[in-house]
């Protein structure tokens, strides 16, 4: 199942994606519509955060594209945030909860030019809206998980994009730091921003967003949430791997044989 | 002390010269090296570092001249080639990073040996003093070495100055500078040349074998005392800086001791003592905030004794002496009475006779012992559903961590309640 959707702020064209000739992603292909909540859901080893990483171009891809906002992303990198998963950097770093979400302002200022007053009021201000204010001189690796989850979604936020991509961003975080979070993803969406998530947790999936992917390795269904998030499909996600498409994916790993030529 | 005044005035030339040389190293080596301490590279750094030798051996092989001049391109190339194999075998091959590192480091040294020997059993072998390369002859810097040493030291500091943003970024977050659309290959292509560079620069005065020592001790003592990375570059620059004058005197004072293996002892000693030394993050102050914690709980289970006995005779008046205290739960006796004698100065008891009871403070603070011990029992028995008889080990921890905040959040998640899972009062 699968929603067309016309003037999308994110096209996934025909994307597949393999890790060590092994595929990850096959032949994913869906668009969103601007100002949606959207989900990326699916079992372990979907290739959810694969998904989001090919989109941002950090892993190279087999074949297919991602259009956002109809350009390429170098066109519009200033519109696009990314949230790394938490885990992905060590928080022993010595910084503290202002340099880090200050690194979101780095683009605007370039390589080499001074951040100014005007950039750490935003910093400041996108602090206090994830509940951190008091915080924003604290060593990094001080903080709690859901401190640093907080953190890195200030960051985001100084960026002002307007499509931002998160990558697992409830992962061991504490039932207050997510609802927050959820809330303040809403409030986002509500300005005409629009939010792609990697996430587990189906129960506040169904609840607080409004658009899903559901992934397993291919794409499964992509549309509202009303419309796919059924038991069947659901089923067809979490059911486990297509018996024919994974034993072809074991075998081109196996001969290290590429799966598009 | 003669000596020493001698040794800092700086007026023997070769004394200069080495001081200065083995200064202009070892910081550009250790401002450098703080990149490569966080990105986690200080194998790398080794393995680069022992990759130097078969270029220094071909340079003077095919140029036989044995000036820095000469030799240094010669290593920069093949340790810049030795660091490109590291990469290319993690990309390319299945091979894992260390196993990539093992192997360019002894296939690069392991040649460099070979040609060593085989320059050493050549006409002008013996005179060509290339082995001194193994572990540096840092009295060996002539005035033109210096030149050579401040324009790269030069270099160094001035692009990690110019390029301090990015190398902070891609160091902390790498994926996140690559989304930004900085382009991290390129960085990254930066940041390891100039380590190739301070390497290379640095292997007359201490040698292949130790370099890695000097790329990453002063970063690591650093790390010790600060959060913030502008001091702890500046503050690595000044470990290293130290620790070469060290270096420099002791081998000024013993003329037959090297300069380049006791600047790193000294590099060492100071790493070494900033892990145990250091505030907050050293060793020593681990343990005594370990040693307060231990203290406060030990005066806290006294009082908490104190109160459960007054609990259960009914009379908190009547005390308790020395025996009665260890008989109901057994101190050291040398403790007890340092954490009496402390808890008798704070006020927290009042003694008379041989018997020690709670003072007004006292009794407070004992009942709040009591109160946290049996919220937390009642949250255990309830939230996490572990019987009444298993949770009283727990409790008896963490009474002693729980905050007021988090009193208040138990008391409201437990819906104020009065009595334990063993029926008994909980205080208020």
């Amino acid at each position: 199942m699968k929603e067309p959707v016309s003037d999308p702020v994110l096209e996934v064209h025909d994307l597949t994606v393999s890790y060590r000739k092994k595929p990850a992603l096959w032949d994913v292909d869906f668009s969103i519509p601007a100002g949606v909540l959207a989900a990326i859901v699916g079992p372990n080893g979907a290739g959810k955060s694969t998904l989001i990483k090919a989109i941002m171009e950090l892993i190279p891809t087999a074949s297919g594209y991602a259009r956002l906002f109809g350009r390429s992303l170098d066109e519009v990198r200033d519109k696009v945030s990314y949230v790394p998963q938490r885990e992905s950097v060590d928080w022993d770093f010595p910084a503290s909860v202002l340099d880090v979400v200050l690194m979101g302002r780095y683009r605007h200022r370039g390589l080499f030019g001074r951040m100014r007053e005007r950039d750490k009021r935003i910093a400041r201000e996108c602090l206090h809206q994830v509940g951190m204010e008091a915080l924003s001189g604290r060593q990094i690796a001080q903080l709690s998980g859901g401190q640093q989850q907080r953190v890195f979604l200030a960051r985001a936020l100084a960026q002002e994009a307007d499509l931002y991509l998160m990558d697992e961003p409830f992962a061991g975080v504490d039932a207050a730091t997510e609802e927050a979070v959820l809330n303040l993803l809403g409030q986002l969406r509500d300005q005409g921003k629009t939010i792609v998530v990697v996430h587990h947790d189906l129960q506040t999936a169904s609840k607080y967003f409004d658009w899903m992917i559901m992934l397993n390795t291919r794409l499964v269904a992509a549309g509202p949430r009303e419309k796919v998030f059924t038991t069947e499909l659901l089923q067809e996600t979490y059911g486990g791997k297509l018996t024919l498409l994974n034993t072809l994916a074991e075998l081109a790993s196996k001969q290290e044989i590429p799966i598009r030529e | 002390m003669k000596d020493l005044l001698q040794f800092l005035s700086l007026q023997d030339p070769n004394v200069r010269y080495v001081v200065l040389g083995t200064l202009l190293v070892s910081i550009s080596t250790a401002v450098i090296g703080n990149f490569a301490y966080l990105r986690k590279r200080a194998l790398v750094g080794d393995a680069v570092a022992h990759s130097v030798l078969p270029g220094i051996c071909l340079a003077f092989m095919l140029q036989g001249s044995r000036s820095l001049w000469v030799l240094l391109p010669g290593a920069f190339i093949s340790g810049w080639l030795a660091l490109m194999s590291i990469e290319l075998i993690n990309r390319k091959s299945r091979l894992k990073t260390d196993i990539a590192i093992a192997l360019v480091l002894s296939v690069f040294y392991g040649l460099g040996v070979l040609l060593l020997t085989f320059i050493q059993q050549g006409e002008r072998g013996s005179q060509s003093g290339l082995q001194h390369f193994l572990f540096g002859q840092a009295a060996a810097i002539l005035p033109g070495d210096l030149s050579l040493f401040a324009f790269t030291g030069a270099l160094l500091c001035s692009s990690v100055i110019l390029l301090y943003r990015p190398f902070k970024l891609m160091s902390f977050d790498p994926a996140f500078t690559q989304a930004m659309g900085w382009p991290l290959r390129r960085l990254e292509w930066i940041l390891s040349t100039l380590t190739v560079l301070a390497i290379v620069t640095g292997i007359q005065t201490v040698g292949v074998v130790l370099m890695a020592a000097l790329l990453i001790s002063p970063a690591l003592a650093a790390r010790f005392w600060t959060h913030r990375l502008p001091r702890m570059i500046v503050l690595s620059a000044l470990f290293a800086s130290l620790a070469s004058v060290l270096g420099c005197y002791v081998s000024f004072r013993q003329s037959h001791m090297p300069t380049g293996p006791w600047i790193i002892v000294m590099m060492s000693l100071l790493a070494f003592a900033s892990m145990l030394l250091a505030p907050e993050k050293g060793w020593l102050s681990r343990r005594l905030a370990q040693g307060q914690h231990q203290w406060k709980v030990n005066a806290e289970n006294l009082l908490k004794l104190l109160y459960h006995s007054g609990e259960q005779s009914g009379d908190f008046q009547i005390g308790l002496t020395r025996e009665g205290i260890i008989a109901k739960r057994y101190f050291s006796p040398l403790m007890l009475r340092l954490q009496l004698w402390s808890l008798l100065r704070g006020a927290w008891l009042s003694k008379e006779g041989q018997h020690y009871r709670l003072s007004e403070r006292g009794m407070e603070r004992g009942a709040r012992l009591a109160r946290l011990h049996r919220l937390w029992e009642l949250y255990l028995t309830r939230y996490l559903r572990i019987a009444a008889d298993h949770v009283h080990d727990d409790a008896e921890a963490m009474e002693h961590l729980i905050t007021p905040q988090i009193e208040a959040e138990l008391e409201a998640a437990l819906d104020y309640p009065e009595r334990d899972p063993h029926n008994r009062d909980i205080p208020r």
